[in-house]
């Protein structure tokens, strides 16, 4: 065993324990933690920037929706009815209301 | 075998990068405590996740060990500059970090060795460890680390030869 023997044995000394599993367990959830608060930051810039422009149109759209509320109310009201027919037409709610017949 | 992981997390594999952690992570750790850092796992950690970010960056593939290497190293020095880290440390954590002492040395001559490791600069120190200890290339360490390749030369010279001269005198 030569000195540079040692050498090189002593400089390339690992850590003891082998952890392998778990410190790839937390870098991947360290990963996981800033992919999520990515994700956050750019929905929460997103949602900004939407309020932004709805402020922004705010006058235009109330007369907008001021104009269109009038004529849109009965197709509405008739969308809902059908709607709510089917609902309570369809097998599994009648199952539930004790309204089907086997 | 690196290349080809490296591809797949490119692409979105966490699986691929997951595995590229398991084996590069104890090597890492070594040089990182070798170098001097007592925060090692904390710096490799940091480093694997910056990696992964930087990942399209990555020019060669095959290149990627010298690439986490120079990743760590900068997020080493950032954290000495920033010295932002807690001062106590848990002397259990501190316990885990050790390393796995060499049957080859005697234990006189690891204190020896320690002591003069501990006195080279911190450039030194990294070349030193890599091309003496994990069989870098110079070259390598050159890219790795960002430091000239003369540089690199002259550093394990000085360094090895600093080693072995306390190593010789320890007996």
């Amino acid at each position: 065993m030569t000195p540079d023997d040692q050498l090189s044995a002593f400089l390339g000394e690992q850590p003891a324990t082998s952890r392998a599993d778990l410190f790839t367990a937390v870098v991947m959830q360290k990963i996981e933690r800033r992919a999520f608060l990515g994700r956050i930051a750019a929905a929460g810039g997103w949602a900004g920037v939407v309020g932004l422009v709805a402020w922004a149109c705010a006058p235009a759209l109330n007369v907008l929706i001021g104009a269109l509320a009038p004529g849109l109310a009965p197709p509405a009201a008739a969308l809902a009815l059908v709607a709510a027919t089917l609902l309570v037409s369809s097998p599994s709610v009648r199952r539930r209301l004790g309204l089907a017949t086997a | 075998m690196d290349a080809a992981l490296v591809r797949q997390a490119r692409a979105g594999s966490e699986v691929a990068f997951a595995r590229l952690v398991a084996i590069h992570e104890k090597p890492l750790r070594g040089f990182l405590r070798k170098s001097g850092w007592i925060d090692a796992d904390d710096i490799a950690q940091e480093a694997f996740v910056a990696a992964w970010s930087d990942l399209p960056r990555l020019r060669d593939d095959a290149g990627f060990r010298a690439w986490l290497y120079g990743v760590a190293w900068k997020k080493a020095l950032s954290q000495r500059r920033g010295a932002q880290r807690a001062a106590a440390r848990d002397e259990a954590w501190r316990g885990e970090q050790d390393l796995e002492a060499a049957a080859e040395v005697a234990a006189e001559d690891r204190l020896a060795l320690e002591t003069a490791l501990a006195t080279l600069p911190e450039d030194q120190r990294a070349c030193v460890t890599l091309c003496l200890g994990q069989a870098w290339s110079h070259a390598e360490v050159s890219d790795a680390l960002g430091i000239p390749l003369g540089t690199v030369k002259s550093h394990v010279t000085r360094g090895r030869e600093r080693l072995l001269a306390v190593l010789g005198g320890s007996r």
